[in-house]
């Protein structure tokens, strides 16, 4: 996929945000992704801010990160969760990931 | 909301502030509180839906559509329409065909006036303007090429994989043309900014046949929005 000739991918929530980052990097393309929607939003889970966390930690060390959702929001679901993370996201977007590579 | 940080980040730039793009799928129809089928189906509906969750959630970026049965159903394939998310296809046309009688029976070529175009056109040409205002990139989402053939051929594209080479050749090429047909009207026609080939079945795949089949077939709509000046992206 990074070698399509893409200027950037997507993937879903099952693989790791770094080591797309890693890939990407490699090959000089931006990548997005992955908050975890099914965990986060749908089965409700995990913490939506926790993992506006972990995205920011993992993509932010790379160049080319765009914080997204790691799979389509085709059902309905707890739009407060959605706000949430978002409320989360915004303060976050401007600070560096864990370490900067 | 801010448009260049997302491009420019998007084509593998290091930029100061993580920019947004959600996946957005067929939330707006709850926002709106309107079924998924009466969305997907109404310009007015999806313009107002794009608008409306790039600015309550405060994206950089936002998809227009994003369904990836549109293009399938412009060839003839038969949805089933659902309450909350995208449909599904039931049928098509080449489903019940013998692998040699495929590439005979290929729908034609889609255009800017086939199945749901002309309403996801007179979304685009609404929703721009306002996204722009708001400094927020219109993306436009075309389905890939082993999407198409996947939704054209059902589960016999797997086993003409094996089986029939040749066929499933034919039927990867053609998908790689309606692709970039869908590429060009979402570049020229309704000027999205970032264009993203949904092509989410590839990743069944194995690696020498996503090297063999889907690779050479998303290079048309690859080149139509490079060509353009527009930014692209793949999504699976």
């Amino acid at each position: 996929m990074a070698g399509s000739g893409a200027h950037s991918i997507a993937f879903d929530e099952c693989m790791a945000l770094s080591y797309v980052g890693e890939i990407a990097k490699a090959h000089h393309i931006g990548f997005i992704g992955n908050f975890h929607v099914t965990a986060a939003l749908f089965e409700e889970t995990e913490d939506p801010t926790a993992d506006v966390q972990r995205c920011i930690d993992e993509g932010k060390r790379f160049p080319g990160y765009v914080f997204g959702l790691g799979g389509p929001l085709t059902r309905h679901m707890s739009i407060s969760r959605l706000e949430a993370a978002v409320a989360a996201f915004l303060p976050r977007r401007g600070m560096s990931g864990k370490e900067t590579i | 909301m801010a448009k260049e940080p997302l491009i420019r980040a998007l084509q593998g730039e290091p930029v100061e502030q993580t920019p947004w793009l959600p996946h957005i799928g067929t939330h707006a129809a709850q926002l709106l509180d309107v079924s998924a089928e009466r969305y997907l189906q109404d310009a007015e509906l999806l313009a107002r839906g794009a608008v409306l969750c790039a600015e309550r959630y405060r994206c950089d970026g936002i998809p227009l559509l994003d369904d990836p049965q549109m293009e399938a159903i412009s060839l003839g394939c038969v949805a089933h329409w659902s309450e909350q998310g995208p449909p599904s296809i039931v049928s098509s046309p080449l489903y019940a065909l013998s692998p040699e009688q495929v590439v005979a029976h290929l729908p034609p070529l889609p255009g800017e006036t086939t199945g749901r175009w002309p309403t996801v056109i007179a979304a685009g040409i609404r929703a721009k303007p306002e996204l722009e205002r708001r400094d927020v990139a219109l993306v436009g989402i075309a389905a890939g090429p082993c999407t198409i053939a996947y939704q054209l051929r059902g589960m016999a594209l797997f086993r003409d994989l094996f089986r029939h080479p040749e066929c499933a050749a034919r039927l990867f090429a053609y998908a790689g043309q309606v692709s970039a047909i869908s590429a060009r009207i979402y570049t020229e026609v309704i000027g999205c900014d970032i264009i993203a080939i949904n092509d989410t079945p590839s990743t069944m795949l194995q690696p020498a046949y996503f090297r063999q089949y889907v690779l050479p077939n998303l290079q048309k709509a690859l080149q139509v929005i490079h060509r353009a000046g527009k930014t692209s992206s793949l999504w699976a």
